[in-house]
């Protein structure tokens, strides 16, 4: 089963025109994928909108889209009641945190009480992690460190970064996990950190996503086959992983 | 349709990676429909005395074996200063359709007065276009090479790479000077030839894998994924390069 473990569904000032669920499923079945991962686009800072739309999704096709849900912690107690109803009563999987977008230092007090709230309801969030000084890879680290019960998807250009200046930390820090998006095909093709992540630090932590329609499925999988990943380190990549941890 | 690689290198056997004779990188291109490719010497090719002679004797050497189907960029490496500016003039006069700069590579300031400026002002004399690396935070960051755009209106000047993740500021100076184009090796994603497109205009963007050190199946992939008219596609994969070769050499 291949699972895409970050895409979007919405409206959003970074595209031409909205993204539906049936364009998703659309993508989907073009390239083999048989599920998602799904949570709503940027700019915020309202996402009652765009999780409910994401939660309509994941009602009308069960089996194939699986909702994150996307908090402002801004919102404070308020923000932090909807999440647990999202969680408890309305299926989503994981918490999904945007320091650079909605404007705050991962190492806030506001992010404190989400950590505690995934940590309550055994959920993974997912970090925007970025060069910006609101969510360096050293922040995701730092959140990794300081909170072992919770299990963090660091996102976005963090797994080249990860393996260049915290190999020890990428390997030991056993609830810290990394999506692929967006691989970078290097020489002939090949994603060196791709490959140096799967073969030296851990393959059961490593997250297939293609941020569609941010990004394209078509050229992160064609990268992945450039690549020559072994079958057993793509049977988890692809999907074994991101299905044992959010318990799907 | 015209299908040309504006980015790619090609070094001798043992001094650059395969395909290394004209034959197999023909057989290569018409197995994929290419046309031609802009290339130069790679930086495996540089002799221990630090200089690309006998690399640009060699590609020069191809380009007049086909002609139509290689352009060859001479690499220079600037810190020779004098003696770099004769082997420009001089390559220039041969045949070269420009120079390759690698200022990451050879350590040297894009804009630098001292080392780079004299040897477009050569390129200025001749004809040709400049192909600068770029995608670091110092040495070749795309403002360094708008510098250069702007001290020099009449030389087509690439900026490699998209500049990777400073792609925005590439987009930019290829926006603000009629004679910067970027070419899309290596670029971060499909997302950054749309807003090229979005910024610059189309005709400022140009096709590139950086074979055989990149995928000319990936790259070429990133512009067919692209949000683009099929007309738009046609420039960016060669329409685009194509002019302004053909326009260096009217000017020749």
């Amino acid at each position: 089963m291949i699972i895409d473990a970050h895409t979007y569904i919405g409206e959003s000032i970074y595209w031409r025109r909205k993204f539906t669920v049936e364009d998703l499923i659309e993508r989907m079945d073009k390239n083999g994928i048989d599920a998602a991962m799904v949570v709503a686009p940027p700019p915020g800072p309202y996402y009652d909108d765009g999780n409910k739309m994401v939660f309509e999704a994941a009602e009308k096709y069960p089996d194939r889209i699986y909702g994150i849900y996307r908090l402002n912690p801004w919102f404070r107690e308020e923000e932090l009641e909807k999440a647990e109803k999202a969680v408890l009563n309305w299926g989503f999987k994981a918490f999904h945190l945007d320091p650079q977008n909605e404007s705050y230092s991962i190492s806030s007090s506001i992010v404190k009480p989400v950590i505690d709230l995934a940590e309550k309801l055994d959920v993974p969030i997912y970090i925007r992690s970025s060069q910006s000084q609101f969510c360096p890879p050293e922040g995701i680290v730092f959140l990794a460190y300081s909170n072992p019960n919770v299990k963090i998807i660091t996102g976005r250009s963090t797994l080249a970064t990860m393996l260049s200046a915290f190999p020890p930390i990428s390997k030991h820090l056993r609830n810290l996990y990394f999506e692929t998006y967006p691989l970078r095909g290097g020489h002939n093709g090949v994603d060196r950190s791709l490959k140096l992540f799967l073969e030296t630090i851990d393959p059961s932590r490593l997250l297939f996503s293609s941020h569609t329609p941010f990004g394209h499925l078509e050229l992160e999988l064609k990268i992945i086959e450039l690549t020559g990943v072994t079958e057993d380190y793509r049977r988890l990549m692809m999907g074994e992983n991101v299905r044992r941890l959010l318990k799907l | 349709m015209v299908y040309i690689d504006a980015h790619t290198h090609f070094g001798m056997k043992g001094r650059g990676m395969p395909p290394n004779t004209p034959e197999e990188r023909i057989a290569y291109m018409d197995r994929i429909g290419m046309d031609a490719m802009v290339t130069s010497p790679p930086y495996a090719s540089i002799s221990p005395d630090r200089t690309y002679d006998e690399a640009n004797a060699f590609i020069l050497n191809v380009q007049r074996k086909y002609p139509g189907r290689f352009y060859a960029l001479a690499r220079i490496n600037p810190h020779f200063r004098r003696r770099a500016v004769e082997k420009a003039e001089k390559a220039l006069r041969n045949g070269f359709w420009g120079i390759k700069f690698h200022p990451r590579n050879e350590a040297f300031p894009a804009n630098s007065r001292e080392l780079v400026f004299p040897i477009v002002e050569k390129v200025k004399e001749y004809g040709g276009l400049i192909l600068f690396h770029s995608g670091e935070a110092d040495f070749s960051h795309p403002t360094l090479i708008g510098d250069v755009a702007e001290n020099f209106p009449e030389v087509p000047i690439i900026i490699g790479h998209l500049g990777k993740i400073y792609y925005m500021d590439a987009i930019l100076i290829a926006k603000w000077f009629d004679n910067v184009y970027v070419d899309t090796s290596f670029c971060v994603g499909v997302h950054a030839i749309e807003k090229a497109v979005e910024y610059a205009g189309v005709e400022k963007v140009l096709y590139a894998s950086d074979y055989p050190q990149g995928s000319v199946e990936l790259d070429t992939m990133k512009v067919k994924l692209a949000d683009l008219s099929r007309r738009d596609k046609a420039l960016i994969l060669g329409g685009n390069v194509k002019r302004i070769l053909d326009e260096i050499e009217k000017e020749r």
